[in-house]
């Protein structure tokens, strides 16, 4: 105790450091406002004859001063806080810094997308967080949107039953808080699925089991020269008549031969991906599953929870979408002679896309936040891995806490980002 | 003349919970005839146009459009669109598509043309109402003028044998109403069978070839414009058109 008692005496004659950083930024301000008031008094002088500052400079003048001592008092509540704390953590003892980045990690990780052992680094460990994250969270999103859609679409169905099927489920399910439902979806794939030997199988390619849903691996082998040759041969054709196609077509119709063209380039590339990639088909061998990619029950858990619940939220946004557009839009959708079926697809979902854009921007936000309860049954996000094991054992809770703060804040603003892109792009057709 | 004409509408009722709406409404439409219906606000004139292609269902009575019993194919959509075109008060072009896909959609989507054909026929029909150097413009562009003579060009791509125009002037501005009546006139007079709800009198007296007249949900009068608009013969429909033609 003591020793710390003294170092804390040696230090507090550092404490005025912050009070003369404040002074300079005064000094700063102050100066600003001196320079602006000169530029000012010429032509002032000139026309009224005195050195008179007009009313609206004034009151920007007055607007100045007050956000200046607001920056002021924020710069001073930091430099308070992050004085204390260098002071609190030497106090302690502990250490700061982001060294530890590259030190040995010495715990594994259950499930990662990139190859990680007990040797490799935390900076690697934070990586596999980071992962495991964003593929959880985009699966989630993807899949949320896709039910939600089909749910929301439901819910104005003029068929009761499925209509009615639809408000239960959104009640139901948007009223339960999401730690329920990821706790309840994990002790239903551990405790209500069989064993391995018995394994629900779906074709003999996927299986289901206690121990995560297996998927039949690729094997990134080089590929064969003559499918990559014919791939290019195909390719280059393919975009030549793009570009044929796009030159005679109307302008209007462009932007559809572009997503066509991109379309087929993809499809190609998945069909030869497919087909000369090596699929190898899982095999149960003993006690556990060989040739196959496991992906483990926390994940599907948690994948499913979150699906389930976001699909409620957007299902709710797709309805308020659907009923913003106007009446009239059916009926002349119906006149011309399209089905209800056809009618949703090209005349009112398109429409209501404009008004769902936003929300769901918002929807997605919560999703990749709320995908951090991971930690409570054991996924190993970024939250479990870094926030948790790696602050353990290092104890750079400073580091780490703003590190993982920094990447879902990145994240949000890029899938806030993405959508307002998205959102400006729609609206650009529209009106 | 009952074999011969295209639209038959045979003692028509309709009731909203206790509200009749149409009595027994019986008239028939020849082909390449203009009817104008006519009659006061509330008189069921909108309603009568919506059942005839299936946009509304009714109690009881018989709709057939060239043969076809509307009422037992009100869920073939695609059946009715092309046997009945409709233009609308407000227009409801797709504020999404552009002019000329709104015009290309019904071609293309449901009678199958390949995208080129509808296109063409897209472009074959906007020059029709005048409209050819707007084709890629949105609908939010145009004035409501050019936007009705859209949807006039948009009901007409589906080839219907009958065109209904529910009021189609009366959400203009009085300078584009005549834009809009002379692509009807064009219309009529190149043998298009019409049944127009409208208060444009002028357009019933000089192109329509006959006026059915309704009130309280069933037709009072009907007869040639020259002999109703000189000389009605029910005290209603003289009513009516002391009221409309004092304007």
């Amino acid at each position: 105790m003591l020793p710390q008692c003294a170092e804390a005496v040696q230090t507090q004659p550092e404490q005025p450091e912050p009070a003369a950083r404040i002074s300079v930024e005064k000094g700063g301000l102050m100066s600003v406002a001196e320079t602006l008031e000169s530029r000012v008094e010429p032509s002032s002088e000139g026309r009224a004859g005195g050195p008179r500052i007009p009313p609206r400079l004034r009151r920007n003048l007055g607007s100045i001063f007050w956000q200046g001592c607001t920056l002021i008092a924020v710069v001073a509540l930091l430099a308070f806080l992050g004085h204390n704390i260098a002071l609190n953590l030497k106090a302690r003892g502990l250490a700061s810094g982001f060294d530890f980045l590259s030190k040995e990690a010495g715990f594994a990780i259950g499930f990662s997308l990139i190859p990680f052992t007990e040797t490799d680094t935390y900076g690697r460990a934070f990586i596999v967080g980071l992962l495991n994250t964003i593929f959880v969270a985009f699966v989630s999103m993807i899949l949320a949107t896709v039910l939600g859609t089909i749910i929301g679409v439901a819910r104005v169905s003029k068929h009761p039953p499925t209509a009615a099927a639809a408000l239960v489920y959104v009640e139901g399910l948007r009223n339960i808080p999401l730690l329920l439902q990821v706790l309840f979806w994990q002790q239903l794939l551990i405790n209500g699925l069989p064993g391995v030997r018995q394994s629900l199988s779906f074709g003999g390619w996927v299986f289901l089991n206690n121990r995560g849903l297996v998927l039949p691996d690729v094997s990134t082998g080089a590929l064969p020269v003559p499918p990559s040759l014919m791939a290019a041969i195909i390719a280059a054709t393919l975009i030549a008549l793009s570009i044929i196609a796009f030159r005679r077509a109307e302008p209007s119709r462009r932007r559809q031969v572009t997503v066509w063209g991109i379309g087929a380039l993809l499809a190609l590339e998945v069909l030869l991906a497919t087909l000369t990639v090596d699929w190898s088909r899982p095999a149960l061998t003993g006690f556990n599953f060989r040739n196959g990619v496991v992906l483990v029950p926390e994940f599907v858990a948690l994948v499913v929870a979150l699906t389930i619940y976001n699909a409620a939220f957007i299902a709710e946004i797709v309805r308020a979408g659907i009923e913003s557009v106007n009446k009239g839009q059916r009926e002349a959708a119906a006149a011309l002679g399209l089905p209800p079926r056809l009618t949703m697809r090209l005349i009112v979902l398109p429409q209501a896309m404009r008004v769902v854009i936003p929300p769901l921007a918002n929807q997605y936000s919560h999703l990749l936040k709320a995908s951090s309860l991971a930690t409570v049954i054991g996924y190993p996000d970024l939250v479990n891995v870094f926030l948790g094991t790696t602050l353990n054992q290092t104890g750079r809770a400073i580091e780490i806490v703003t590190m993982t703060m920094a990447v879902y804040l990145v994240l949000s603003a890029l899938v806030a980002g993405f959508t307002s892109w998205f959102n400006a792009k729609v609206a650009l057709v529209e009106r | 003349m009952s074999g011969s004409a295209l639209v038959h509408v045979s003692d028509v009722c309709k009731r909203y919970r206790s509200q009749e709406v149409l009595t027994g409404v019986s008239f028939q439409v020849a082909r390449g005839e203009c009817v104008v219906l006519c009659g006061p606000s509330g008189s069921g004139k909108s309603t009568l146009l919506r059942c005839i292609n299936g946009l509304e269902d009714w109690n009881s009575g018989e709709v057939t459009v060239d043969g076809v019993d509307i009422a037992a194919n009100a869920h073939r959509r695609g059946h009715i669109g092309q046997l009945v075109g409709m233009v609308f008060q407000d227009f409801n072009l797709f504020p999404h598509l552009t002019v000329l896909d709104n015009v290309a959609l019904g071609p293309r989507v449901l009678l199958k043309e390949p995208s080129t054909k509808a296109s063409a026929i897209g472009h074959e029909l906007l020059e029709r109402v005048g409209l050819s150097g707007h084709t890629h413009k949105y609908p939010y562009e145009l004035s409501g003028g050019q936007q009705q003579r859209v949807a006039i060009a948009r009901a007409l791509a589906m080839r219907p044998k009958v065109m209904l125009f529910d009021e189609p002037t009366s959400a203009l501005d009085p300078e584009m109403v005549k834009e809009v009546l002379d692509v009807m006139r064009e219309l009529a007079a190149s043998g298009m069978t019409m049944i127009c709800v409208t208060h444009e009198m002028g357009f019933a007296r000089n192109v329509a070839d006959r006026v059915v007249f309704l009130t309280d949900g069933c037709v009072c009068e009907t007869g040639q414009p020259g002999d109703f608009f000189s000389c009605p013969t029910t005290p209603q429909a003289v009513k009516f058109l002391s009221h409309v033609l004092a304007r």
